[in-house]
């Protein structure tokens, strides 16, 4: 009879034993497709606090529009050739004014990040806008450059539309 | 007893605003609005006193510097610019000193000097006139100088140094931002400053950095404001500005931009090729006065009457035509802008950085 109690007694003991590892390895088995979920999230709730990153959907909507009526008030290679010898030895005043449209742009979608996908937008337009001055497209291609990061926005560029002299004259910015 | 006071006081105000002054070694000419020398004043004061802290990393090879800081920056532009005249002083006239017997190096002259044409003036933001009248004295044969403030100032080298500034560097329109004396503005003028001081250095064919004329295809084609180098006038502006503008502590989003944009100008003007069409470009002009010319070939061939008619029309056809393709032949031809040896020619002396950050020092606290 000792013998039968101390098999049962044994008998518990294994059982509980399996029963207590089969439970650590299941909690294991859970876990590990939750890790990546956790990580999702974290980065989803960084991004609505943001409330930049839109749907693609909504950057080629939005990037038609917004500053569109501001691109009409860039210099462009007709104008510097209707300048004079003295007003184009240093930089003429039409690509400063140009510099100053697009500096306004950057500065308005800093402040206000509804406005940064219009901003891009308009920096895209400009850079690929062969009519415009080379400096003017080289300094939107450069923002467009160095906020794609900062915003975290992704702009398309045509690379057939944007030629190597701004691509390099961008980089040197 | 009033109409005496009156009468001395506006003889005093006058006196004040007409007034030379040097200023850390430079002569800053009566010539010059008051207004316009303490801006200038205040300028040199910022880019000496300047804590550098970033680099754009083409500046310090180009301006052969040591080190990039302020007292450094300030030596450079001290040994290439000593006067600074006004826009209302005459360069021609009374104020043209000359003198015969001078002998100047054996060098050759620019080919733009020695046909005649003029890159360096009639800039009304700011000019090398120093350059200019070495240039000029060297091709006439004649030692050429200013009466600056009764002193005979010849122009023994193009690093005589001096320069006109033009009211422009100043107008409100051409400014950064409204305030005269912020950075920003600061560092625009300081950029054109760099631009015209490497005017003061070169020899031979290249003395004064002059301007090359734009090329077919460039947006200011036809005007004297491109340079074939890489180190010329628009160069050391782009990298200077930039580096100034790289420790700029109160630039706007606006005006860094904006200065971002004068950098991206300076450097569009350098340019190596004859022209800056593209490679597709070209072929279809190729193309396009092949078939023309064959046209006419054939034409006169088969009617060797129309000869007189259409002979220099055919010409004209197949010097288009060749031009296109030797513009192709350059354009599938590696080149780089060409480094120019900036040493100076003629009779100058190099200051140390010591001698010139006494003088601004001494200029500081008086």
């Amino acid at each position: 009879m000792k013998k039968l109690n101390l098999f049962f007694v044994v008998m518990a003991v294994l059982v509980f034993i399996v029963w207590s590892v089969n439970t650590k390895r299941s909690t294991v088995v859970k876990e590990e497709p939750e890790a990546p979920v956790k990580e999702t999230i974290s980065i989803v709730s960084q991004e609505s606090s943001k409330g930049t990153k839109p749907s693609p959907k909504l950057i080629e909507a939005e990037l038609s529009e917004q500053f569109d009526d501001y691109l009409k008030d860039l210099p462009t290679n007709d104008d510097l050739q209707n300048l004079t010898e003295e007003e184009v030895h240093h930089t003429p005043e039409i690509i400063k004014q140009g510099g100053e449209v697009i500096g306004r742009i950057h500065e308005e979608a800093q402040r206000e990040p509804v406005k940064r996908v219009g901003a891009m937008g308009f920096f895209k337009k400009c850079a690929e806008d062969e009519q415009l001055a080379i400096s003017i497209r080289a300094v939107c291609l450069h923002k467009i450059y160095k906020l794609i990061p900062e915003w975290e926005i992704p702009v398309p560029l045509a690379e057939s539309n944007i030629p190597q002299e701004v691509l390099d004259l961008a980089l040197k910015l | 007893m009033k109409r005496i006071i009156t009468t001395s006081a506006i003889l005093a105000f006058s006196f004040s605003a007409m007034a030379s002054e040097k200023f850390a070694g430079i002569h800053l000419d009566s010539s010059m609005p008051s207004s316009q020398i303490r801006t200038l004043k205040s300028d040199l004061t910022y880019l000496y006193s300047n804590q550098i802290k970033e680099t754009d990393p083409q500046f310090q090879e180009m301006a052969g510097l040591a080190k990039v800081d302020g007292p450094h920056m300030y030596n450079w532009i001290y040994n290439r610019v000593k006067y600074i005249i006004g826009e209302n002083y005459k360069t021609y006239g009374r104020n043209v000193v000359t003198k015969k017997g001078h002998r100047f190096p054996s060098t050759p002259l620019p080919a733009v000097v020695a046909n005649g044409t003029n890159s360096y003036g009639a800039v009304m933001i700011m000019s090398n006139v120093g350059a200019g009248l070495y240039l000029y004295g060297k091709r006439d044969k004649v030692l050429k100088g200013l009466k600056i403030d009764r002193k005979n100032v010849f122009a023994v080298s193009p690093r005589v140094g001096i320069l006109q500034v033009g009211e422009g560097l100043f107008l409100e329109s051409l400014l950064i931002n409204n305030n005269m004396n912020s950075e920003a503005n600061k560092i625009k003028r300081l950029g054109t400053l760099f631009h015209e001081a490497r005017h003061s250095d070169g020899h031979s064919e290249h003395v004064g950095f002059h301007h090359d004329r734009c090329p077919t295809g460039h947006a200011l084609s036809g005007f004297y404001a491109c340079e074939s180098s890489s180190n010329g006038s628009y160069s050391i502006e782009a990298v200077a500005t930039k580096t100034l503008l790289l420790n700029c502590r109160t630039c706007s989003e606006i005006d860094k931009t904006k200065l971002t944009t004068a950098i991206a100008d300076n450097y569009s003007r350098v340019v190596v090729r004859s022209h800056v069409k593209s490679e597709e470009k070209l072929l279809d002009e190729i193309e396009t006065f092949q078939r023309v010319v064959e046209f006419y070939e054939n034409l006169l061939a088969t009617n060797p009457q129309l000869k007189e008619v259409y002979a220099k029309e055919l010409e004209r056809l197949k010097a288009q035509l060749k031009e296109s393709q030797d513009q192709l032949k350059e354009l599938r031809t590696p080149m780089e802008p060409k480094k120019l040896d900036p040493k100076p020619e003629g009779t100058f002396e190099e200051v140390s950085v010591e001698r010139s950050s006494s003088l601004m020092k001494a200029s500081v606290n008086r």
